[in-house]
């Protein structure tokens, strides 16, 4: 999952200690649908895998996105 | 991107500009989906080119155009090149004043230019990108202009519809190149069509030749170049490609 949380803190411009945190859209200043966008390509592209539609709209918390990309690479 | 292979969306594909895009990138290869609202233009495409694959639709209406694009997805299993080409130019002053009864601008014309030009390319963008990225599809909207974008005379609706569409192919470009679509824009200057016979004056046509560097109309056929041209390089994006013989500089 650390490279999970390098793709928060790049898309995000969050620290480290928040990317580790469960935050959530309305608790990043930057998490809007057009950085969601980058959260989702730039996931798809570090992991090899393609996300359904259902799970991008749900990947709005750090730990949902977590438990999302693990079920897809596990 | 190589023509030969790609799947292609023409709105307005039955005749002028489309119609000549369709043969053309048929004749390359691609596999196209030749979509108009005159029925007989498209059986006259499918005459000429069995290949085409065509569709009835009327693009100003949403409700057509989802039901289409979801049609045409099936059918090819994706897409890489959306070319919104569909438009109509109608022409009239903002207050024409030799009018006794009605001076001002048509309201009538003024929502139907605008949901020919520039809502059928909101339409058929957002469903075919919306396709293109549950799909993972890469690849380019090409929207036709007009050099009409930068203000012709006689023309508030047709310069606002083309300005709009240059504007949304900015906003696309951005949106979504990240996930490998590009947005480009072809604004044609005055060009040796029906459409253009038909809008202008001769006296006006022969003013405008004579402000042209190049001294002439354009061709189709120099269009057609361009849309391959884009189509083929994919470092081109949220430009406004000018084919105008150079009357613009």
């Amino acid at each position: 999952m650390e490279k999970i949380n390098e793709i928060l803190i790049k898309i995000f411009k969050i620290s480290s200690e928040e990317a580790i945190k469960n935050l959530g859209m309305s608790e990043v200043a930057k998490w809007d649908s057009l950085t969601h966008m980058d959260l989702i390509v730039s996931i798809e592209d570090e992991f090899n895998i393609q996300l359904s539609g259902d799970d991008i709209a749900e990947m709005i918390t750090f730990d949902a996105i977590r438990s999302i990309v693990k079920k897809y690479i596990s | 991107m190589k023509i030969a292979g790609l799947r292609i969306i023409i709105t307005g594909a039955g005749s002028g500009f489309g119609k000549q895009m369709a043969l053309k990138l048929a004749s390359e290869g691609a596999k196209i989906a030749a979509i108009d609202i005159d029925q007989s233009a498209l059986e006259n495409l499918k005459y000429e080119c069995p290949e085409i694959h065509t569709w009835v639709c009327d693009v100003a209406n949403n409700a057509m155009v989802e039901n289409t694009v979801d049609d045409i997805f099936i059918a090819f299993n994706g897409l890489e090149v959306l070319i919104n080409n569909a438009g109509i130019m109608k022409n009239a002053p903002l207050v024409n004043i030799l009018n006794r009864s009605d001076r001002k601008h048509s309201v009538e014309l003024w929502n139907n230019v605008i949901a020919v030009n520039q809502s059928s390319v909101f339409f058929m963008s957002r469903a075919c990108a919306d396709n293109m990225i549950n799909k993972r599809n890469k690849g380019v909207i090409i929207n036709i202009s007009s050099i009409s974008a930068q203000g012709n005379m006689g023309q508030t609706a047709y310069a606002a519809s083309k300005a709009a569409v240059d504007a949304m192919t900015k906003v696309w470009a951005k949106e979504l190149g990240r996930f490998g679509i590009r947005a480009v824009a072809i604004a044609p200057g005055f060009m040796d069509t029906a459409g253009t016979h038909d809008a202008l004056e001769e006296k006006m046509l022969a003013q405008w030749i004579e402000k042209t560097p190049l001294r002439r109309t354009g061709k189709i056929d120099e269009v057609v170049k361009t849309v391959i041209f884009t189509i083929e390089n994919d470092f081109i994006n949220g430009e406004i490609i000018n084919i105008n013989g150079g009357l613009t500089i």
